[in-house]
């Protein structure tokens, strides 16, 4: 309790919240433009925080990881073009709203939702990281193979026409991320004897190309009647109070999606992509008017918004206690850490208490300043949008992509794959085959592949290897979970029809 | 101007068509590199026979409308030359015509344009390529880009 | 951006001068422009935290801005194929360089896109030889506890290592070449997830760099170290060849100029490289690095050991 004290005490001072404000605020901004990601927002961040104390690195770097996460937001409501790869979910009903006249009350959701997501994540940080920890290091390859599994069953909800075609955009995904050299095997494959491919087809090239692109091209289609959409965001307000009651009034919504976010958090990996997926796929099963998911509910921008910010201090868990990099933004953390001389592990809470205490809290500070932060910059990038005309915007987002998707890799080879993609993305949306299954199975596949292939290569001894996936109590159980999904999405479906 | 299509049918023809694509460049890898990729070859041919044939049996055409095709193959083509300009001839050489470019043919379509407009939309062409240029290659720091000119 | 890390990055490090006077010797016309320091991998890892120590250290010393960049894919080979192919031989644009990826990956891909001779070696800064972990609470004691248990239950101990045909895998296949220990290697991509592979439980064994066993030493038992004498930070930690194998590898990291580039650049840049190994030792030595300059003819040396070490697994 002392140590928390003093930790509090020690974030507590002015310059401490200067860095968190200034940190909060350009992740913001960064989180925003798409392909410019967490990850490369602290690697820039790098040189800075050698020159600071321990401390204050750790706190800038929290601050402006806790800004990112949330930055993607905006343009998932203003243009339907999720910034970050953990904000694909709040896509689906914040947009919606906007386009019904509610952008400025999505944002106050969003804000108000990542803010209880990242000070419920600090929380869990503060009392329960021993637990968590032991938790997150039950998930080996078996496990990791069974969470991919249960993952991709997300398709069969998510899906808004057809499942099979949802389906088939799952298994478009997953062969698109084989692409590259193999995981586990080593070779290359898929290059189509071209050495760039080597590098395979990263999940926010895709990404970028599969939403922002097939966007653009139906912007420049309806012309006029884009305008009218995109322009048309409505000047309802934030409504800041009645966000906030309906944030609060489905406290089930929101702790589900929270305790969600916790989870996925501390399993080494899967990282912030999949948690907004799977905490609006809750949300939706969980409410009692599924049809409205989709259209504009604001419990699934709640459910989205509020798990991907758990994540941020969430996936501190396995890094602060065992140092486990969970998600690419934590492998840089983890490397200040080890360039100041503290070592993860139970000590740097023991010995090191007002540091690791001190940066526990400081994201818990960073969350709480996402509400006059967030409002601020959310109106100031809403009126930008709104006030710039359709033909001025296009080609801005356009350069802006661009520009992000080069910087992701210094490759312009990610560009051309990026437009690509979204050009074929484009033709296939006629057909009905949606982005986010495709991009779900891109995220789920390397995931499923190590697993699997690393599970059997450990039960080499074994007469049959794959024995070994049905081995653990974790694994049947995330087995009985999955047949669980399947069930219940293809039994009320029936159901429906009947009626 | 509407067509009908079969959606089913042709998503399934897509798969089996992204199916034979990754088949037959499966090349020579190890049981490590292939196991996976196999596996989701088989259920990505699958799926996509099954939606063949209920598109062949069953199917409905869906009813698209095909207004603005034009500006979609607009775009795509300055897609296609902006990202060609970038490599072979200089960023902000390319951006800015691009730029201009499409917000004039997208403007058009609205009503006629004023010679004003022309300029106006090379200034803002040359305010936004410049400034998110700047701001990419002097805050964010992106390796220059390999072409002749800037 | 760059003025402001370099003075505020300055401002800690103002007693190493010596950098600053080093340079002027050479410089006249070089450098003439920004130089542009090419990491291939991910931001976070090693080789990038090295490349942000040198960075302001390298402004400091040339006078000009120097610009790490990311080009992450392929184990490398991406950034290294376009390097290859396209970088300016003028000292400008170098790149971090690994061994023994850079050896390993020409001789197993068809299209790794780059030659391991198509660079001109400016000088390995660093070795982090490799080490063989088990969790602390691990039945085996020793070395030889592991390799008897492995003698006798082919193929059941599983060894965790970063990556297929890395250094970490190559040395696992010497290593049971050498004790005849039969062991199943488990790759990981990357170092990231190895802790939780080894305090989960998940493999037996984990090789890796010894920075990995000294950030994990309260949680692991190092058995064994790869390097030609005992390390200073694992002092109690044998070398495999104090155990009767003859085993010395890891990681070298290093920077390379384009083929052709002018010998006295070169020179002079892998004279600015070991200065600030120096000033790097303070922070990096305890965290499980070994600065090194290996240059020149002992580059080229370098380079065909490695290939006789490990070739043969390699064309297998």
């Amino acid at each position: 309790m002392e140590v928390l004290i003093a930790a509090a005490l020690a974030v507590l001072q002015p310059h401490m919240l200067l860095i968190v404000l200034l940190g909060v605020t350009a992740g913001l901004f960064v989180g925003a433009l798409p392909g410019l990601t967490a990850t490369m927002a602290l690697a820039l961040m790098l040189p800075f925080t050698f020159a600071m104390e321990a401390l204050e690195g750790l706190v800038a770097l929290g601050a402006v990881y806790m800004g990112t996460i949330y930055g993607g937001a905006f343009t998932a409501i203003l243009i339907n073009t999720p910034g970050t790869p953990s904000s694909i979910a709040t896509t689906f009903d914040g947009h919606p709203m906007a386009k019904q006249g509610r952008a400025l009350e999505a944002i106050s959701i969003a804000t108000i939702a990542s803010v209880v997501g990242g000070v419920v994540g600090v929380v869990f940080l503060l009392l329960a990281a021993p637990p968590l920890a032991q938790l997150a290091l039950k998930f080996g390859p078996s496990e990791m193979f069974w969470v991919a599994i249960l993952g991709l069953t997300l398709i069969g909800s998510l899906a808004t026409g057809s499942v099979l075609k949802g389906l088939l955009g799952g298994a478009i995904g997953l062969i698109i991320g084989t692409i590259g050299i193999s995981p586990i095997g080593g070779e290359s494959r898929f290059t189509f004897g071209w050495p760039p491919l080597q590098a395979g087809v990263s999940l926010i090239v895709a990404l970028i190309g599969l939403f922002v692109i097939p966007e653009l091209l139906s912007m420049m289609r309806q012309g006029r009647a884009a305008i009218d959409s995109a322009a048309g965001l409505g000047d309802g307000g934030f409504r800041f109070g009645s966000a906030m009651t309906t944030v609060f009034s489905k406290p089930v919504n929101l702790i589900r999606s929270c305790v969600i976010g916790q989870i996925i958090a501390i399993i080494p990996g899967a990282g912030g992509s999949i948690t907004s997926l799977v905490a609006y796929n809750e949300a939706k099963r969980g409410s009692d008017d599924p049809d409205s998911f989709g259209k504009g509910n604001p419990e699934g921008l709640v459910a989205s918004e509020s798990s991907n910010n758990v994540m941020v201090a969430g996936s501190m868990v396995p890094l602060l206690t065992l140092g486990i990099p969970g998600a690419p933004p934590d492998a840089v953390i983890l490397g200040v850490m080890l360039l100041h001389g503290l070592r993860p592990g139970l000590e740097l809470f023991s010995e090191t208490g007002v540091l690791a205490n001190g940066f526990i809290i400081s994201m818990g500070l960073a969350a709480l300043m996402l509400i006059p932060v967030g409002l601020l910059g959310g109106r100031l990038i809403y009126q930008v949008i709104r006030r710039t005309p359709h033909y001025f915007l296009v080609p801005t987002i356009l350069v802006i992509t661009i520009l992000g998707t080069y910087a992701l890799r210094n490759n312009l080879v990610d560009v051309a794959l990026m437009l690509g993609l979204g050009i074929v993305g484009f033709a296939i949306r006629g057909l009905g085959l949606d982005a986010a299954p495709i991009v779900l199975g891109l995220i789920l596949g390397t995931i499923a592949e190590q697993g699997y292939v690393q599970t059997i290569l450990g039960g080499m001894a074994m007469d049959i290897p794959q024995l070994r996936l049905l081995e653990n109590t974790l694994s049947q159980i995330l087995i009985v979970l999955t047949v669980a999904v399947i069930g219940w999405t293809a039994w009320p479906r029936k159901r429906r029809q009947k009626d | 101007m509407r067509i009908r299509l079969n959606t089913e049918l042709l998503s399934g023809l897509f798969g089996l068509a992204l199916a034979a694509l990754f088949f037959f460049n499966r090349g020579n890898v190890g049981f490590l590199s292939s196991v996976f990729p196999d596996t989701v070859l088989v259920i990505l041919a699958v799926l996509s026979v099954v939606l063949v044939l209920r598109g062949a049996i069953a199917g409905e055409p869906t009813t698209l409308a095909l207004d603005g095709a034009g500006s979609v193959l607009v775009g795509i083509g300055v897609m296609v030359a902006w990202w060609l300009g970038i490599k072979y001839v200089g960023f902000v050489t390319t951006s800015v015509p691009l730029f201009a470019g499409l917000a004039l043919v997208m403007k058009r379509r609205a009503g006629p344009l004023a010679p004003r407009d022309y300029l106006i939309a090379l200034a803002i062409a040359l305010v936004v390529v410049g400034g998110f240029f700047w701001v990419f290659s002097e805050v964010l720091g992106i390796r220059p880009f390999r072409a002749p000119l800037l | 951006m760059t003025k402001t890390k370099n003075t505020s990055f300055a401002t800690l490090l103002g007693a190493v001068a010596g950098l600053a006077l080093a340079a002027p010797a050479y410089a006249q016309d070089f450098p003439e422009r920004a130089i542009e320091y090419i990491i291939p991998f991910n931001p976070g890892g090693e080789s990038d935290i090295t490349a942000r120590m040198q960075e302001p250290m390298m402004e400091e010393a040339l006078g000009v801005g120097v610009n790490v960049r990311h080009q992450p894919g392929g184990g490398g080979a991406v950034a290294w194929a376009e390097f290859q192919g396209n970088a300016e031989p003028d000292g400008h644009e170098i790149i971090g360089i690994n061994l023994p990826h850079i050896v390993g990956q020409p001789i197993q891909r068809a299209d790794s896109g780059y030659t391991t001779e198509g660079f001109d070696v400016i000088t390995w800064f660093h070795f982090t030889p490799h080490v063989l972990v088990v969790r602390a609470d691990s039945p085996f004691q020793t070395l030889d506890d592991l390799v008897n248990f492995a003698k006798e239950n082919p193929q059941s101990l599983t060894v965790g290592g970063s990556g297929t045909f890395s250094g970490n895998h190559l040395e696992t296949l010497r290593m049971e070449q050498l004790t005849e220990a039969d062991v199943t290697y488990i790759p990981f991509t990357g170092t990231g997830p190895l802790p939780a592979a080894i305090l989960g439980g998940h493999v037996g064994a984990v090789i890796s760099n010894s920075t990995l066993a000294v950030q994990m030493v309260d949680d692991v038992r190092t058995l064994a170290v790869a390097s030609e004498e005992r390390l200073d930070v694992l002092p109690d930690t044998p070398t495999f060849r104090e155990l009767g194998y003859d085993i010395v590898g890891g990681t070298y990291r290093g920077v390379a100029a384009p083929k052709g580039t002018p010998a006295d650049r070169v020179e002079m840049l892998a004279n600015l490289f070991t200065e600030m190994n120096t000033t790097m030792a303070e922070r990096q030595v305890p965290m499980g690095f070994q600065m090194t300059d290996i240059r020149g003819q002992a580059a080229v040396d370098l380079l065909v050991r490695m290939r006789e070490q490990y070739g043969d697994f390699l064309t297998q």
